[in-house]
């Protein structure tokens, strides 16, 4: 569960920024998160709403982009999104590759009023 | 502070305390909608504390080591045992509450500090940070970090270590590594411990390594029992081997 203490920093991070724009309200934050994470989604949006209370941010909408994963095989040199729990080249089944996609954990932007 | 209105809602306690917005004088704030970029990462903070850290560390020398696995893999024992061969070593013990792995390590003879995260399921950059010049000094060789036992949150946050260790036991069973691949698709050495079971469990090695393989092609792997100690040599060499580079992240 350290989704709440992410939630938390976030929170914390996006009220000091949008009062510094001069913002009344927050209605929308945008997040992009990784499938390689370690973040899960269900319990992230919960742990936000609470975190969100008494803040500028406290209703605001929720928008995460999720990424798959996405990785390049050194032996092929393919692109491939494999699951998870078999990172492998989905062309030759090798298992050398380079997570390209997958790792993001950010803060895209936030819609204010 | 508010630039609009003065008050004080805008510090960073707001989040904490229940503050309501009313005031006795009229606003003038914008009420259109806009859309603000940030593009930051959320773990941006503790990366940067975790970058301190490591300059800290190269800086002295010190080789950091981050543990990480669930209760019960048998971290404090291997501690323990290591203790024997490699007496000066440090090691810092993370928990949620109480000193019992602490004192367990106290009683081997080694130098150690127990860090309580309390209600935090993992040990973060900042708690790490504080010791710096404290537990942690610039004559110190060899640091061992024991993480809260959890598979899932101490995976994603940095302390600066050269080197994230996995442990699986073997009653845990054989396909951890792909219920929990974010941690070992970024461990750099797996630890498969109390191999002295595995012949009563009916644990099947060909099939953790296959698993293994699956999410981690370069992680270096090795079978001990931190009971009986066979296997023991393989992690105690992993340890003194000084010629490890430092960890790119």
């Amino acid at each position: 569960m350290h989704e709440l203490a992410l939630a938390t920093e976030i929170v914390k991070n996006v009220s000091k920024l949008a009062h510094e724009n001069k913002a009344l309200k927050v209605t929308e934050l945008r997040l992009e998160l990784g499938v390689m994470s370690g973040i899960e989604q269900e319990a992230f949006d919960f742990c936000f709403d609470m975190a969100a209370k008494n803040t500028i941010l406290e209703g605001a909408k929720l928008s995460v982009n999720k990424i798959p994963l996405e990785v390049r095989c050194q032996k092929c040199f393919s692109l491939s999104s494999p699951e998870v729990f078999n990172i492998v080249c989905e062309k030759c089944k090798s298992n050398d590759v380079v997570i390209i996609k997958g790792k993001e954990l950010k803060i895209l932007n936030m819609e204010v009023q | 502070m508010c630039r609009d209105c003065g008050c004080e809602a805008a510090n960073d306690k707001a989040f904490f305390n229940h503050h309501h917005h009313d005031h006795d004088h009229d606003h003038h704030h914008h009420h259109e909608i806009k859309t603000i970029d940030i593009e930051q990462a959320i773990l941006a903070k503790n990366d940067a504390l975790a970058e301190k850290n490591r300059e800290y560390f190269n800086r002295h020398n010190i080789k950091v080591f981050n543990i990480i696995s669930s209760p019960g893999s048998g971290k404090t024992l291997l501690l323990e045992k290591t203790l024997k061969h490699l007496p000066n070593i440090s090691i810092i013990i993370g928990d949620q509450e109480k000193d019992f792995d602490a004192k367990r390590i106290a009683a081997s003879g080694g130098r150690t500090i127990q860090l309580n995260t309390y209600s935090s399921c993992h040990l973060n950059a900042e708690m790490i940070n504080k010791e710096l010049d404290n537990f942690i000094t610039p004559d110190i060789d060899l640091l061992i970090i024991e993480n809260v036992g959890n598979l899932v949150c101490p995976a994603a946050f940095d302390l600066g270590e050269h080197a994230k260790v996995a442990v699986l036991s073997t009653p845990e069973g054989e396909e951890k590594p792909v219920k929990y691949p974010v941690l070992f698709h970024t461990a750099d050495l797996i630890i498969i411990n109390k191999m002295d079971l595995a012949p009563i469990l009916e644990w099947n090695q060909d099939k953790c390594l296959d698993y293994i393989r699956k999410v981690n092609a370069k992680a270096q792997i090795i079978k001990l029992s931190a009971k009986t100690e066979e296997g023991l040599d393989s992690w105690i060499n992993y340890l003194s081997n000084k010629n490890m580079e430092a960890r790119v992240h």
